[in-house]
């Protein structure tokens, strides 16, 4: 059974397949005024590539998770995601996203290619 | 956690990194990498959708209900007929339904086939589909056409992609059959 863990401590995502690893990504969530939910939910919905009306921006490879539309999805900005993340752990979590879990995009084609609707998304 | 003059410092940082970085982006754009064949440009469960429509040319279906777990009520319509005719869905439907909610890749027309088929195809001649699901997310929204010519399959477009997906044109035949076709055989009638 396929199933996605997503580590709001240590900013990754992690993809099972069973009991096997079969990725490990960085990522970044929610900041401190929309915090990504913690708990135990499923993609219900898929769609790339996806524009959000809510916020006007791209959120390509785009997996919904619960039912206000966070979302594991492609990061869109300039700086890089690997220094977004830094900057959200060791600066501020003002660098933080609206609730959705955000993804390079190579990470977030990759997993969007594996996950099947109803894969179960864990996040802790 | 640093204090609120550094953190400052930093988010200003950042943005004149990304207005540097964003000119960039911007001049090196290009189209993305194509997904895998097989992978679903739109999929949604089919237990959580509450409505569907569907509409080319004189042909419209609304398939809908208020709750998660009810029956759909269908209503088919026609333009230039004054009376719709609605029913309650049927196994028909459930195929429809279970076909359109998982959009599998074929493969991704390149612009310039793009270009080319909407010479001939334009945009407003395709039908148009409709799904809203029970999030707060805006309802899923494309333009479809069955494929012309020996390609099995439908086009579809949306949010500036033509993608060939694994959606045979029978699910399109099946809608313009109306109640008779997707309602439950000899059903009662039904008020909209």
């Amino acid at each position: 059974m396929k199933r996605i863990v997503v580590d709001l401590e240590e900013q990754k995502v992690e993809a099972f397949e069973d009991d096997e690893k079969v990725y490990a990504f960085i990522c970044v969530t929610g900041d401190e005024d929309h915090p990504t939910d913690k708990g135990t939910f499923k993609i219900f919905r898929k769609e790339h590539p996806y524009r959000s009306k809510t916020y006007d921006v791209d959120m390509d490879y785009a997996m919904f998770f619960t039912q206000d539309g966070k979302a594991l999805h492609q990061y869109h900005g300039p700086i890089p995601l690997s220094v977004v993340r830094n900057m959200r752990q060791g600066v501020s979590e003002w660098f933080g996203s609206h609730g959705c879990v955000r993804l390079q995009e190579e990470d977030a084609k990759a997993l969007y290619e594996w996950a099947p609707l109803n894969t179960k998304v864990t996040v802790v | 956690m640093l204090s609120r003059r550094a953190t400052r410092l930093a988010i200003v940082l950042a943005a004149a990194t990304s207005l540097v970085l964003g000119l960039w982006e911007l001049s090196s754009s290009g189209r993305k990498p194509s997904l895998r064949p097989g992978t679903e440009v739109f999929a949604v469960d089919p237990d959580l959708v509450l409505e569907v429509s569907y509409r080319q040319g004189p042909v419209r279906m609304t398939a809908h209900r208020r709750q998660q777990g009810a029956p759909f009520i269908l209503t088919f319509g026609e333009q230039g007929r004054s009376r719709p005719s609605s029913c309650l869905a049927g196994p028909g439907f459930a195929k429809v339904l279970k076909e359109l909610t998982s959009l599998k890749l074929q493969r991704t027309l390149t612009a310039r086939e793009e270009e080319e088929f909407f010479r001939s195809k334009p945009l407003s001649s395709w039908g148009e589909l409709v799904i809203r699901d029970t999030s707060t997310l805006a309802p899923f929204r494309a333009r479809v056409l069955p494929a012309p010519g020996p390609a099995a399959g439908t086009l579809v477009h949306f949010q500036g992609i033509t993608y060939l997906v694994a959606l045979q044109g029978e699910v399109f035949n099946l809608i313009s059959g109306g109640c008779k076709a997707l309602g439950i055989p000899d059903g009662p009638p039904v008020r909209r």
